[in-house]
Order: structure tokens, then sequence, then C-alpha cells
């Protein structure tokens, strides 16, 4: 399993990243998940768009497993993410997602600007994987 | 549902049964799982809403980049 980001995520849902079949499956996080369907939802974002298709952006973010996108079951992360946040003062979405990468021993990856402060020596630390393009 | 036989070497056996003891199911089950993680359903998207990710993705920074900075579940402290 890899884990995108909100960012990448739609990259995915499009057939635009891939993950091959060893590697796989290509998935994000319920919080990331969130954070992306909140933004579709907001007509600020959809309607800034050249060639804007809400709805239509919407059905496909909301459905993503039709699209190649797997959103990691949260409620198998519960435990060790409460965990986590304990032991490391995390938010939601930062425990949710060092979870999912532990829990699923899986790769995570971001872009530039979605990476925690604090989150290159966590992922060290914790012993994930952790890429930024 | 269709019946259908497959080829799988000792070791590949001895993982699905022990899969499907973990997860209290059988063969079957495991192996419908698997197919449907990973191989989807394919669905062709139109080109012009697929235009409108990419164009999302490229102004993704200046659309969405702040928007959960002030949500203390959903923002990353940069």
């Amino acid at each position: 399993m890899i884990i995108f980001d909100d960012h990448l995520a739609q990259a995915v849902l499009i057939g635009h990243r891939r993950v091959s079949p060893e590697h796989g499956p290509a998935a994000t996080t319920w919080s990331f998940h969130y954070r992306l369907i909140r933004a579709l939802t907001d007509t600020s974002v959809a309607g800034s768009l050249s060639r804007a298709s809400p709805q239509r952006m919407l059905h496909v973010a909301s459905s993503p497993l039709d699209h190649g996108l797997h959103v990691v079951d949260p409620r198998l992360l519960t435990t060790a993410a409460a965990t986590l946040a304990i032991e490391h003062r995390l938010n939601l979405l930062t425990a949710e997602l060092l979870a999912a990468a532990q829990v699923h021993r899986a790769e995570v990856v971001l872009t530039e600007r979605n990476v925690g402060r604090r989150w290159p020596g966590l992922f060290e630390e914790l012993g994930l994987t952790l890429t930024v393009v | 549902m269709h019946r259908t036989n497959i080829y799988l070497t000792d070791e590949q056996v001895e993982r699905l049964d022990a899969a499907a003891t973990r997860n209290g199911t059988n063969r079957s089950s495991v192996l419908r799982d698997m197919i449907d993680e990973h191989l989807p359903p394919h669905q062709e998207l139109d080109p012009e809403v697929v235009a409108a990710f990419v164009e999302l993705g490229e102004r993704w920074d200046e659309l969405v980049g702040d928007m959960f900075q002030d949500d203390p579940d959903l923002r990353i402290e940069r």
C-alpha cells in the first residue's frame, strides 16, 4: 500500500498517478479524503476553475474505489492513532496518517507543502517510509 | 458467480489458508477481496472532468493550500 495526501490523491483518481500491483494499492487516509471532498464542496474552489465541473468532480471523489483509490478504514487505526497522538502530541490528521503507515506497513508519499514540520523526524523515529514529491 | 480452477504453489496455498484463518473466512473470500482490492472496476472519465482535476492540481496551493490551517484536527503544522 502507498498512502498519498489529498493533493496527490486526485491524480490517482484520474489515473495520472499509478501504483504498480506489487506496491499497491493506492490509498489515502480518511482525513486527507475529507479535505479533498471539502475542497471540492467549497464553491470558491470549484468555481475558480476555468473548466468547472463541481458536481462531476465531487461525484468522482466521492466514489474513490471506482477510480482506483482506497480510503484506509480509520476504524482499524483508532488505537494506534490515539497512542501516537498522546506520545507525540499530534492532531487527528497526523496521528491517523502515522497510524495508517504503521498498521499497514505502507509508504507515505506527500507533496512538499503537505509535510508537517516535525514529520520527517517522526517518520524516521517510527521506522516509516516518507517520500516527498 | 463463476467457478474457476487456478494453480498455486504450496507456499501460496499456505499463505492463502493463513489469511483465511486470520479473517475467519475461506480461500474464495480472500481471493475475491484481493481481486476487488487490486483490480477495481475501471471507469472511464469525461475528459472535461479530467481537465478540471488537472487544473485543480496545478492550482492546489493557490486554491486549497491554507484552507485547513485554522482547523486544529486537519491542519498541517508547517
